[in-house]
């Protein structure tokens, strides 16, 4: 016979807040984590023939064309636009994949989680992390580029790295949000992806923020993914101020152009985005975590 | 079964109080705590299923998407539900070392009760109380991927049942010595048959070392030589103390392995004793039922609603 008493694994009367049952549970997973990321990788990779070479083939031929198309449209507005652009949609498709997949993962693992109990919130915690890998390997073409272009290197580089982590913990709290609501209404996901390619235009990723009209580049400073974007951007290319001169369709006419040199939000901007990244994570934790015993019946 | 909820409390009569093992002998309604008090956990209790209901309930109109929800909304039309009670007023106690198989027909919500144990679904009512590592294997395939090949899937499916990638490493020899399949471990799961499947998810529960094996109906695909190789596995597992639930449908192996049996009857626990009473009893309604003809079982059903 066993010598000792296993302690209660699970009681379904406790009263317990289950966002910290959850969050207790998440890291006993962990090690599920790690492997369904790495699994992730391998299944989506082991069949072509190019393999993690597409990770960091597709931006950089995204920023090639956009660099083709934008560098004529905007012309001098926007120094070293290559690497603006690809420094701006790398952080961009970390929220945009990172999200996407947080549902499709949940709802793809839903066989699984009608037969076995697993912490519903692993799978969304590794589409984060998958996207999180995808983001580390392009960040080094990023690099190497920005190294090509001769854009100066600075100090204030390193607060990409800031700017990732905020917008990692913003696209969890956005997954956390959409993979609810796919749950109990599978349109929700076509209507995300449709918000998506909105929000993607909406917000100054591979266009300077100059070219909109003042009024609704001041809404911008409402756009959490602005922020995180903008500041990545402007931590390695700087910015550019045009004063003066006027916008004819979409285009800057005249003006005298400033490019100020690469740096980082002030102490109030930065406060801004970590209050938003994190609230948006909270939300997302306590709207998944208070209807999570409703999914096994919605599967 | 589909009936409404009020049909259901109409149907709820009080029945005989449990005997110390928490089964109630008799008939009993769907709500919580109306059949018997509620059982309270003691310290030696591996599971405890304590007035538990479970109920799905299925929309006439299935709503899935937030267009026909909106489309309702304005309309202000509502949706009707059939309403099916899986399980009605279970209440089940299993000591420590105790193995115990649940027989009963297709439907009668064994798996479900399974489940509810496994912490896969909440119940609808009542109280679940379970000490120690569960290691499950409720359906074919379940934490498995069929793309990565066996030795990707033994980790996989361990890292699900809440292991370390250390202590799978340290386990992974054993796990495909009893598999016996070392010539297609690198080979993908999606080539393997279902019994070549069985081998390898029973193996990894059977390694994982729990203090408690929930195994549902997966074994019967596996080849006579390893389902033999499994039972024995079983009865080694019940010498060393370790909790065993068991479904089966093979009333021979229920009979090797556990040494109590619960028969599960729409949704209630309608018996509980030894295995081998349980089992004489089960076996006999069963042909009771084949031998009735179609007109004399649906005056049965009459009698029983």
């Amino acid at each position: 016979m066993r010598q000792s008493i296993p302690a209660t694994s699970y009681d379904s009367a406790r009263t317990q807040f289950q966002a910290v049952v959850e969050a207790q549970e998440l890291w006993r997973y962990r090690s599920l984590i790690r492997n369904l990321v790495s699994r992730d990788l391998k299944v989506r990779y082991k069949r072509s023939a190019l393999g993690f070479v597409w990770v960091t083939l597709n931006p950089l031929l995204t920023t090639i064309v956009l660099s083709v198309v934008f560098s004529f449209l905007l012309g001098a507005s926007q120094p070293h636009y290559p690497v603006f652009v690809l420094g701006g949609l790398i952080i961009w498709n970390l929220f945009a994949q990172g999200s996407v997949a947080a549902m499709s993962n949940l709802m793809g693992n839903s066989s699984t989680l009608r037969r076995m109990y697993v912490p519903p919130s692993v799978f969304v915690v590794s589409a984060i992390g998958s996207a999180l890998v995808n983001l580390f390997f392009t960040l080094i073409p990023f690099m190497l580029i920005a190294l090509a272009l001769r854009v100066p290197i600075s100090l204030t580089w390193l607060y990409v790295v800031v700017a990732c982590v905020q917008m990692t913990l913003f696209t969890l709290g956005i997954g956390l949000i959409v993979s609810t609501m796919v749950v109990f209404f599978n349109d929700i996901y076509e209507m995300y992806l449709v918000i998506l390619t909105a929000l993607n235009y909406l917000t100054p990723v591979f266009y300077p923020i100059g070219i909109l009209p003042p009024w609704l580049a001041r809404l911008e400073v409402y756009n959490p993914l602005y922020l995180f974007v903008s500041a990545a951007q402007h931590a390695v290319v700087g910015a550019t101020v045009i004063v003066g001169g006027s916008i004819v369709d979409g285009r800057q006419v005249g003006g005298v152009a400033t490019t100020i040199p690469p740096f980082i939000p002030d102490f109030k901007m930065q406060l801004v985005t970590w209050a938003s990244a994190l609230l948006v994570l909270t939300v997302g934790w306590l709207m998944f975590t208070r209807t999570e015993a409703k999914f096994a019946y919605h599967f | 079964m589909l009936t409404t909820s009020s049909q259901n409390s109409a149907n709820g009569q009080n029945g005989k109080s449990g005997q110390n093992d928490g089964i109630q002998h008799g008939r009993f309604g769907p709500s919580a705590g109306q059949g018997a008090a509620a059982l309270e956990p003691s310290s030696d209790d591996a599971i405890l299923v304590s007035g538990v209901s479970l109920r799905y309930r299925m929309p006439t109109e299935k709503i899935t998407s937030l267009k026909e929800q909106v489309i309702r909304t304005i309309t202000r039309r509502t949706v009707g539900y059939n309403e099916f009670w899986a399980l009605r007023n279970i209440n089940l106690r299993i000591k420590f070392g105790d193995s115990v198989a649940l027989v009963g027909r297709n439907g009668a919500g064994k798996s479900s009760l399974l489940k509810v144990i496994a912490r896969v679904i909440v119940p609808t009512s009542g109280r679940v109380v379970v000490r120690g590592n569960v290691a499950p294997i409720i359906e074919l395939g379940a934490g498995f991927h069929p793309e990565l090949t066996g030795r990707e899937n033994i980790f996989l499916n361990g890292a699900m049942l809440g292991f370390s990638e250390a202590a799978m490493k340290r386990k992974f020899d054993s796990i495909v010595d009893f598999s016996e399949l070392e010539a297609f471990i690198d080979s993908p799961l999606r080539t393997y048959s279902s019994g070549m499947t069985a081998r390898l998810a029973f193996s990894v529960a059977a390694e994982a070392d729990p203090d408690l094996l929930i195994i549902d109906e997966v074994l019967s695909v596996g080849d006579e030589a390893f389902q033999k190789k499994c039972q024995d596995r079983m009865i080694r597992f019940r010498e060393r103390g370790i909790t065993i639930l068991f479904v089966t449908h093979g009333l021979d192996s229920a009979h090797k392995i556990c040494e109590r049996a619960v028969w599960i009857e729409e949704g209630r626990a309608i018996y509980s004793g030894p295995t081998q009473k349980v089992v004489t009893l089960f076996r006999e309604s069963m042909e009771f039922e084949t031998s009735l003809s179609a007109t004399q079982k649906r005056q049965v059903v009459q009698v029983n609603h």
